[in-house]
């Protein structure tokens, strides 16, 4: 190696070196501690036990950690596409000739400048039965008994879902306008000039050509629905695992777990099992893209 | 910098500056480890943290969430003030660690992870109140210290209500400080505009199903009960399973006796006023005992909540006209009996003053010298029943009961006391609400959840309650689950 490549190198790493750092001491480091509390029974009161794999053991067998995987599973198999469609549909309709264009840009991330806590309170009065502003609309255009969005089983996973795509859809449009505006405009100017139309504009070069973008995408909507981060303070202000454990994510009923029921051992070991989870998942997809590059030929 | 400025409406990307490689190279390194070295110092101190409990050799720290705090209501000053007078007068004796009063809001106190979080890091206060239904996580944890010699022989003083949920093998480990009973609050206004009067109060299950229908109306609902699943919800349905003659676990507080004709009643009571669409499936504000938000607004013309809440609703809705009725019963036979909430003052065993702080707490609210006190809480800052005969006979001598028309209902209406006859051992109707690990507490809000709002037969709830109640208590090693009549 050159002497400028070593200064290169050093200056790098430097770089990064608080990051790294900050990302050492409060993740990786908990992340570790917490994998070894999964083996013990810990009441969070000082009295450590270890027990192997008992919390393992145990987790398979129980009803509710099945039904919160299941919840979970339900969740992210729906809040993925969901949230993706979305958002490129705004992305491509921002991309466009639109009028306003830049208010509507500003209008669609808005909600992901707000505070979940908030978000999820506002949309509970919203939601409150007979006397919530949806009730009330539904009951002007003639449903007799509207629904109870957030007190029937049925119904509340889906309310859950609904509210979390109308937050994060802004974030994911603006990362996904990004990728569209990466599409040389001479591409689009070539295909008009061909006669196609708008899909197969759209499935011919506009999807082919997202596809990094989309991984991005997709990889990190499914972590974070996997992972449940956003979804707790929503569960939590809302419905708190319930209508009947409807809504009770993997992330929610980790935290039950650990600070209600002062199971750390336990709970440490379902937070494993999901990080486990979600680096195979990652890994997966990280290799059958080849980590991420797609190499495009021409047809 | 200029933006590069593209009429198709392009992000905005700033232009690049003109710097050389090598002074972009020399600058980063010098920045990279300035912050390297600064946040590896933060670190280090960071870790320099000590461990132990909360409090010093020279202080008590009590938390819990009534002081010191600023504004409210009327109960909230008055509450504060109590507080920060009881640690004013500890702390004017001399000789004795002084009490220091942590204040926690009490949604993060009671759901949220602060305490928890402290005992985990081995620095949970000295002192410290708790609810009946976290009684046996901090007994079973090892983190109750034994209180008994600093009581001496106050503890026959105590209903065995309240006292019983908070003793293990004749020991005391929890200083009740208020009985808080259940009750029926009830919208006049609603009633007189349904066209019913005192005569109509209902007195059975089914009497107060039919009143729910008439006073549904619109977007009011009849009645409301507790939806939402969490340990309010469970201590509010216990009342209805008691009456119907059933319970949790047996008298050895070792063996579930949840799969019972009674729990199916109870569970079948419940599920009926949500399928005859009486009851809402989501409670307001912050949730079933916010009687401002759900009783004063209209949402519901009926609803749940310990006597207490009277003083809530003249505090946020001073204008509401509301009186109350004792729980109705299954049938006319059966006994009233309600749940008596109500939070105790525990001490750290890990404390570094474990006994000072058992000494503060029985001067706080178990010695002779603190009757006066205890009769300004429960008739001035809480409005929630005294635990104790001779401060029971105290408010008695005093006229209490004569000018506070709320608490003498809640004292003899609702739990049944006599009012000559107040040295009685426990209180007829005021049951304590049952101590029972958090295992159990989710078997049962799990079905309560399922016949509620699932449409599941109660039946098939119960069993399933009931197997899981029994797994728990399979391997289950610590103190005796339940309640005492």
């Amino acid at each position: 190696m050159t002497r400028r490549h070593r200064r290169e190198a050093l200056a790098g790493y430097a770089f990064v070196a608080p990051s790294a750092l900050g990302v050492g001491i409060f993740v990786l480091v908990p992340m570790v501690l917490a994998f070894l509390l999964s083996f013990t029974a810990a009441t969070g009161f000082g009295q450590i036990q270890f027990i192997g794999l008992d919390n393992y053991r145990t987790m398979f067998g129980d009803p509710l950690f099945l039904n919160s995987m299941k919840v979970t599973v339900l969740y992210v198999l729906v809040f993925v596409p969901g949230l993706y469609f979305l958002a490129l549909g705004m992305a491509l309709l921002v991309n466009g000739n639109l009028p306003a264009r830049a208010f509507f840009r500003a209008a669609f991330f808005a909600p992901y400048a707000i505070s979940l806590v908030v978000v999820g309170l506002v949309w509970r009065y919203m939601l409150a039965d007979n006397v919530g502003i949806i009730s009330v609309l539904l009951a002007k255009v003639g449903v007799d008994n509207p629904p109870s969005f957030l007190g029937d089983p049925g119904l509340a996973l889906w309310a859950v879902i609904f509210i979390s795509i109308w937050f994060f859809v802004g974030f994911y449009m603006i990362i996904l306008l990004g990728g569209l505006q990466e599409i040389p405009r001479e591409l689009f100017e070539a295909a008009h000039l061909d006669g196609a139309g708008p899909w197969p504009i759209l499935t011919r070069i506009v999807l082919p050509l997202l596809r990094p973008t989309t991984f991005f995408t997709l990889v990190l909507a499914t972590i974070s629905g996997l992972a449940g981060l956003q979804s707790f303070d929503l569960i939590y202000v809302m419905t708190q695992g319930g209508p009947a454990n409807a809504t009770n994510l993997g992330i929610y009923y980790i935290y039950q777990q650990a600070f209600r029921y002062n199971q750390f051992g336990y709970a440490s070991a379902m937070a494993t099992w999901y990080a486990l989870t979600l680096i195979i998942l990652t890994g997966i997809a990280f290799k059958l893209t080849k980590g991420g590059r797609f190499e495009f030929s021409e047809e | 910098m200029t933006s590069t400025d593209d009429p198709g409406g392009q992000l905005w990307t700033p232009a690049r500056a003109q710097v050389s490689r090598r002074s972009f190279l020399t600058n980063t390194a010098r920045l990279g480890l300035g912050a390297l070295a600064a946040s590896s110092a933060g670190s280090l101190l960071a870790a320099c943290g000590g461990g132990g409990s909360s409090g010093s050799g020279d202080t008590l720290d009590f938390w819990q969430w009534y002081a010191p705090q600023s504004g409210g209501s009327y109960s909230v000053k008055a509450q504060n003030d109590w507080f920060t007078k009881l640690a004013n007068d500890w702390n004017a004796q001399q000789g004795k660690p002084k009490v220091k009063l942590t204040y926690i809001p009490i949604a993060q106190y009671i759901e949220g992870t602060q305490l928890q979080s402290a005992f985990a890091a081995g620095k949970g206060p000295d002192v410290f109140v708790i609810s009946p239904g976290d009684f046996l996580r901090y007994y079973n944890g090892g983190v109750l210290y034994d209180l008994t010699d600093a009581v001496k022989d106050q503890v026959g003083d105590f209903y065995k209500s309240a006292m019983g949920t908070r003793m293990v093998d004749g020991r005391v480990y929890g200083l009740p400080m208020e009985a808080e009973p259940l009750t029926m609050f009830y919208s006049v206004q609603a009633f007189e505009k349904a066209g019913l009067s005192e005569g109509d109060i209902p007195k059975t299950w089914d009497q107060l199903l039919t009143v729910a229908e008439k006073l549904r109306s619109g977007k009011q609902f009849g009645l409301l009960f507790e939806t939402k699943p969490n340990v309010y919800q469970n201590f509010t349905w216990y009342p209805f399973l008691w009456q119907a003659g059933g319970d949790i676990v047996d008298p050895s507080g070792k063996q579930s006796t949840f799969n019972s004709p009674a729990t199916v009643k109870a569970l079948a009571f419940w599920q009926d006023a949500i399928k005859a669409g009486v009851a809402p499936r989501t409670t307001q504000g912050g949730g079933g005992g916010d009687l401002v938000a759900n009783l004063a607004s209209g949402y519901a013309a009926m609803a749940e909540m310990v006597t207490a809440g009277g003083s809530f609703l003249e505090a946020g809705a001073p204008k509401f006209k509301y009186d109350m009725f004792p729980l109705p019963v299954p049938d006319t036979s059966a006994k009233p009996i309600t749940d008596m909430g109500g939070w105790a003052f525990c001490v750290n065993k890990n404390s570094k003053n474990a006994q000072a702080a058992a000494e503060f707490c029985a001067f706080a609210v178990a010695s002779a010298e603190s009757v006066d006190r205890m009769v300004d809480w429960a008739f001035n800052a809480k409005k929630s029943l005294p635990v104790r005969k001779s401060v029971m006979k105290k408010a008695a001598a005093d006229g209490q009961f004569d000018k506070d028309k709320l608490m003498a209902y809640s004292a003899f209406d609702v739990v049944g006391l006599d009012p000559e006859g107040l040295d009685t051992e426990t209180t007829p109707y005021g049951r304590g609400e049952p101590r029972l690990t958090p295992e159990v507490v989710k078997a049962v809000s799990d079905a309560i959840q399922a016949a509620q709002l699932n449409g599941v037969d109660p039946a098939a709830a119960a069993r399933q309650g009931h197997e899981q109640i029994s797994n728990v208590l399979a391997s289950y090693r610590g103190a005796p689950l339940g309640s005492l009549t």
